[in-house]
């Protein structure tokens, strides 16, 4: 009798852990869901002062002129260009340490990239604007001139911090190349060079594609570090040596204080930001699905 | 036509090189940081010039945890006529000041600042007998004066008293076309006492020439236009209250070394919002966030990674959580912050505080804790697992007691990750945590963390070596906890391949 | 494992212990909390005023917390402060909402350069060109050929809004402008930028001067305390805490606000390089 009290007892504790282990699971997919929701739900009173057409391509912001101006077209270009410097800066760099990883994985060097890498990516972005403020500012504008607070220097920032997201996953697309593959290409008389240039990285692309997609959501999401570099005038940056403001450092900046409409048009801000950044996840999701299905 | 061997070897060397930059990289900015965070430098401009040998005839200790180490003679003058009541403007220190004075070298200290002894008397000095000294101990805020050569204890260090100015004539300092000289560096200063400068202009001044007079003469530079004379400050002084019109002095550039990060500074609690005191109580804030985060996180965490690795199907669901997992991964920390901002601050009501926070941080950790605790659960040896149902275990049993003992290395590298993540955070916390520098009293106060205080730092325009000392400090908890974090999946790895 | 658990539950059982204490010595001890919040000028006086302000009233608990006049000023008829700072003259649609401000102090708003800059002086006039943009090289006000480059407050600040009312009333300043978000951010931001100019509230003109900077006289007059009461320096105004409605007898509001017009509250004002009002 006690035997089957304490089966049933069993059996309820092991229905009732699985469910709290599935709502434990949820969340995650519960949280995206509110945060869109919220999000769009005090973004889109918005739309009832601006029109679409004016807040995605005016350059004209200025919430507290009378009329005020709702127009980020000029943070999206910023956000834009100060991505594809960084992407620009990263690439190469991270492409080549990938390879050293992959290709020449067995002697020290290779551990104190590793370690190198790991610890880049362990820096708090505050840091990396610290340093930037501080060393690359006048850096940049002892070689390029202007004030140095730039779009140059924001994207020369979030360079190096985007190296570990590029490298860290490149690196497991390498790796994954069939060593079948590599070792005809080397029977074959091909150079190393050949081997990983030729062979290699087309084999992975599309891990190398994801991994940079990746980079550049963390690029365009990044705030703290482009706000104490970029020099936040809002208007259009014409050159990378201007002061510009992304996406991301309009909405810390004004957020504080802005209020009804401003605030709504800040939170549009971050809609459009988390929505571009979405679909470039989707994207990387969508990409290694097919690459799973065609292994 | 290059050979392709030749390409292949330029090919290697280029991928050698920009791979080596990324420990480049790493090394300048982990060493600018320690450099910046240890050694701190300050540029001012005062009106005494920097004093090679002063000779007093009466000596100067201040406390010896004081920062003082050197003082002008301005400033000297105001702590004698009592002006002076407090450090804060001085130094960091938020203490009270007091001046002891040994009764032998009243009339040596009241003459030596212009001051009449009974001026001196009449405000608060403590007059102190040498033998007495030991009783002053280690408080801050105390400068003594006593007999040259007297024995002090090594509860005091001496301070170096700078009296020289540069006296010129109102002339040297006036706006001319808009411009006029505010300061002078070193370099300048030594040009004019080796008199290589003969007309102003060259020191970036008016069209006039320089003409030296001597200290004795001091009264002639008030009226020969361009003149100017190295004297001490109490001459230039005693020349003003003689009626001596158009004597001025030019400030020089002065630079203040010192040792930036301090134990002192890290156990001190902040005052005023971080303009005094030390960050002890960000600290306990920044620990009781992670502490807090981890307790919400954690469990939520391990439970949705046990639930895809053990009971999971295969199948469209499934693959719904596991994109939710990513797609809350990519969100960028500040959406985060506006989350946090409408649905914790506002929406429950939980306003600035610790809880706002560390259920922000908690969304932001999750996918971390989930994607290691998955990878640490699918490790464990399949034999243990079907052993324990073998011998009759209930699912959530075997889990319980097999398969969570058994990943517990990786499941704590997850969480010792998630923690690195949190005390890194700004973005998400500037709208959630709060901005106080007091201790939390619970978890509905209002607070900052480690990262938070080198923002507001670097926003509200407090010396930006505080920044670099504090970040000094985050660095080297950050380095500590990815060491360990790799410490701890080495072992667990070793374990497994014993195994 | 077993000890993992052990070291979390007790982690667990220490903080609630702790975060219960608080919550206990709050309903003992009856301590309110209240927060206040607002300007970043009047920031280092209601920073120094509150620990004095605590010690003679040991049941209170003040917060201020600095977000700029306007945020603060909204944030009071939104309830969630219940005292705010400001440093600009109240707008008419806050007055029609309530809000009514006591003077506790006055202040002038100085203008620094960066060292680099050989000016020393600036007339109204120029100023106004400087900041509105319509001058853009320092060679037009007679210094060096060199971009003048312009730092502004964000748009929070009672000091910007003082600043372009006495400056350049009406006309918009400068867009293109590095945005710093408070009175020390303004002072790092003019010592570290060649060619900057800026302004700042004048207790913090020393940051100024210490990080090598320079402040400039304007008209030829410098900003001073004398020259502030005296009414020679033009660009001066009056700082403010604001309530809603005349602060009520009895309640922990006004007797900070009668703390900081008392002779005690005064000396702060005067320790922290504001001008008193007495």
């Amino acid at each position: 009798m006690a035997t089957l009290r304490k089966n049933n007892l069993r059996k309820a504790t092991e229905s009732g852990s699985r469910a709290i282990l599935l709502l434990s699971a949820m969340i995650s997919i519960i949280a995206v869901f509110l945060i869109i929701v919220f999000i769009l739900g005090q973004a889109l009173p918005t739309l009832k002062q601006v029109s679409l057409k004016e807040f995605f391509f005016s350059t004209t912001w200025y919430p507290t002129q009378d009329p005020p101006h709702y127009g980020v077209a000029s943070f999206i270009i910023a956000s834009f260009e100060v991505t594809l410097i960084a992407l620009i800066l990263a690439i190469p760099v991270s492409l080549s340490a990938t390879i050293y990883l992959s290709q020449f994985a067995k002697n020290k060097l290779a551990q104190i990239l590793r370690t190198s890498i790991e610890l880049l990516a362990g820096i708090p972005s505050i840091i990396y604007g610290l340093f930037g403020l501080s060393a690359i500012v006048p850096f940049v504008r002892n070689i390029f001139g202007g004030n140095g607070m730039s779009l140059l220097s924001a994207g020369i920032i979030l360079a190096i911090m985007i190296l570990p997201t590029i490298i860290n996953l490149s690196e497991v697309a390498l790796s994954n190349v069939s060593q079948d593959l590599i070792n005809s290409s080397i029977a074959m008389g091909a150079t190393k060079w050949q081997t990983i240039s030729r062979i290699i990285i087309p084999a992975a692309m599309s891990g190398i594609v994801s991994s940079i997609v990746l980079g550049l959501g963390r690029a365009i999401g990044e705030t703290t570090a482009v706000l104490l570099v970029g020099g936040n005038a809002p208007v259009f940056a014409k050159r990378p040596i201007d002061m510009g403001r992304t996406l991301t450092m309009n909405i810390i900046t004004d957020m504080a204080y802005a209020t009804d409409t401003h605030r709504s048009a800040l939170f549009m801000t971050g809609a459009l930001l988390l929505l571009v950044i979405l679909i470039l996840n989707l994207c990387v999701v969508q990409i290694s699905k097919r690459k799973r299905l065609e292994k | 036509m290059i050979n392709r061997n030749t390409a292949n070897d330029i090919w290697i060397i280029v991928i050698k090189l920009l791979s080596f930059l990324t420990i480049f990289l790493l090394a300048l900015i982990l060493g600018y940081l320690i450099f910046k965070g240890l050694y701190s430098s300050k540029q001012t401009s005062r009106t005494v010039l920097n004093t090679i040998e002063s000779n007093l005839d009466f000596e100067v200790y201040s406390s010896k945890n004081s920062s003082i180490k050197e003082l002008d003679w301005f400033t000297l003058q105001k702590m004698g006529m009592g002006e002076i009541k407090n450090l804060r403007l001085l130094t960091k220190e938020n203490v009270s000041f007091e001046l002891y004075i040994e009764e032998s070298q009243i009339s040596k200290f009241a003459s030596y600042l212009n001051l009449s002894e009974a001026q001196l008397r009449s405000h608060s000095i403590k007059l102190v007998n040498p033998q007495e000294i030991t009783n002053y101990q280690k408080e801050s805020g105390k400068i003594l004066i006593t007999k040259k050569g007297e024995k002090i204890p090594n509860l005091f260090k001496k301070v170096k008293v700078s009296d020289d100015v540069l006296v010129v004539n109102n002339s040297v300092i006036q706006t001319f076309d808009n411009k006029r000289i505010t300061k002078l560096d070193e370099k300048q200063i030594e040009k004019l006492r080796n008199n290589e400068i003969s007309n102003w202009s060259q020191l970036n001044g008016p069209d006039l020439n320089a003409l030296y007079i001597p200290e004795n003469q001091i009264y002639e530079v008030g009226s020969i236009e361009g003149s100017y004379s190295f004297a001490k400050a109490i001459s230039f002084e005693k020349a003003g209250n003689l009626g001596i019109t158009n004597l001025e002095t030019l400030k020089v550039v002065h630079i203040i070394k010192g040792i930036n990060l301090t134990l002192k500074y890290i156990i001190s609690p902040a005052e005023e919002s971080g303009k005094f005191g030390g960050i002890i109580t960000i600290i306990a804030n920044t620990i009781f966030l992670v502490i807090l985060t981890i307790i919400i996180a954690g469990p939520l965490g391990i439970g949705a990674a046990i639930f895809l690795v053990e009971y999971a199907k295969k199948g469209k669901w499934t693959q719904f959580i596991r994109t939710g997992i990513d797609l809350l991964a990519g969100v960028p920390s500040i959406i985060f912050g506006l989350f946090g901002l409408i649905a914790f601050v506002n929406f429950l009501d939980f306003s600035f505080s610790l809880i706002s926070g560390s259920l922000t941080m908690s969304l932001m950790v999750l996918p971390t804790i989930i994607k290691t605790s998955e990878e640490a659960l699918k490790s464990v040896d399949k034999e243990l697992i079907s052993g324990s149902r073998a011998l009759g275990a209930t699912k959530i049993e075997t889990i319980w007691k097999v398969v969570l003992p058994s990943s517990s290395k990786g499941i704590l590298s997850g969480i010792i990750l998630s923690i690195g993540r949190t005390v890194g955070e700004t973005a998400a916390l500037i709208f959630t945590l709060g901005s106080s520098t007091d201790l939390a009293k619970n978890i509905f106060s209002s607070s900052r963390s480690l990262s938070m205080h080198i923002y507001l730092i670097i926003t509200e325009g407090l010396p930006i070596n505080d920044a670099f000392s504090s970040a000094l400090l985050l660095i080297v908890l950050v380095l500590i906890i990815n060491i360990s974090t790799r410490k701890i999946m080495e072992k667990g790895q070793k374990k497994n391949e014993r195994q | 494992m077993k000890k993992i658990l052990t070291i979390l539950l007790i982690l667990m059982m220490v903080t609630s212990v702790v975060f219960a204490q608080g919550r206990q010595e709050t309903s003992k001890t009856a301590t309110e909390n209240y927060s206040f919040g607002g300007s970043s000028t009047v920031a280092p006086i209601a920073n120094s005023a509150i620990p004095a302000f605590e010690v003679k009233n040991p049941n209170v608990k003040v917060s201020y917390e600095t977000l700029g006049s306007s945020t603060g000023i909204s944030q009071l008829l939104e309830g969630t402060l219940s005292l705010a700072g400001s440093s600009r003259v109240l707008k008419d649609s806050e007055v029609k909402d309530g809000c009514v401000t006591t003077t506790i102090a006055l202040d002038g708003i100085t203008v620094g350069v960066n060292e680099t800059v050989s000016i020393a002086n600036l007339s109204m006039q120029q100023l106004k060109g400087i900041f509105t943009g319509e001058i853009t090289n320092w060679n037009e006000v007679g210094g060096l050929d060199q971009k003048i480059e312009v730092i502004l407050r964000d748009e929070a600040s009672g000091t910007r809004a003082s600043f372009e009312e006495i400056v350049h009333n009406k006309i918009a300043p400068k867009q293109n402008a590095i945005v710093a978000h408070e009175n020390g951010d303004v002072a790092s931001k003019i010592a570290a930028t060649p060619g900057s100019i800026g302004y700042i509230g004048m207790a913090f003109g020393s940051i100024i001067t210490e990080a090598g900077g320079s402040l400039l006289t304007i008209d030829n007059v410098k900003a001073n305390v004398e020259n502030v009461l005296n009414n020679t320096y033009p660009i001066s105004r009056a700082l403010y805490v604001v309530t809603i409605g005349q602060p009520k007898e009895g309640t922990t509001e006004k007797a900070f606000i009668d703390f900081l017009l008392s002779e005690e509250g005064q000396e702060i004002v005067a320790e922290n390089q504001f001008i008193r009002l007495n």
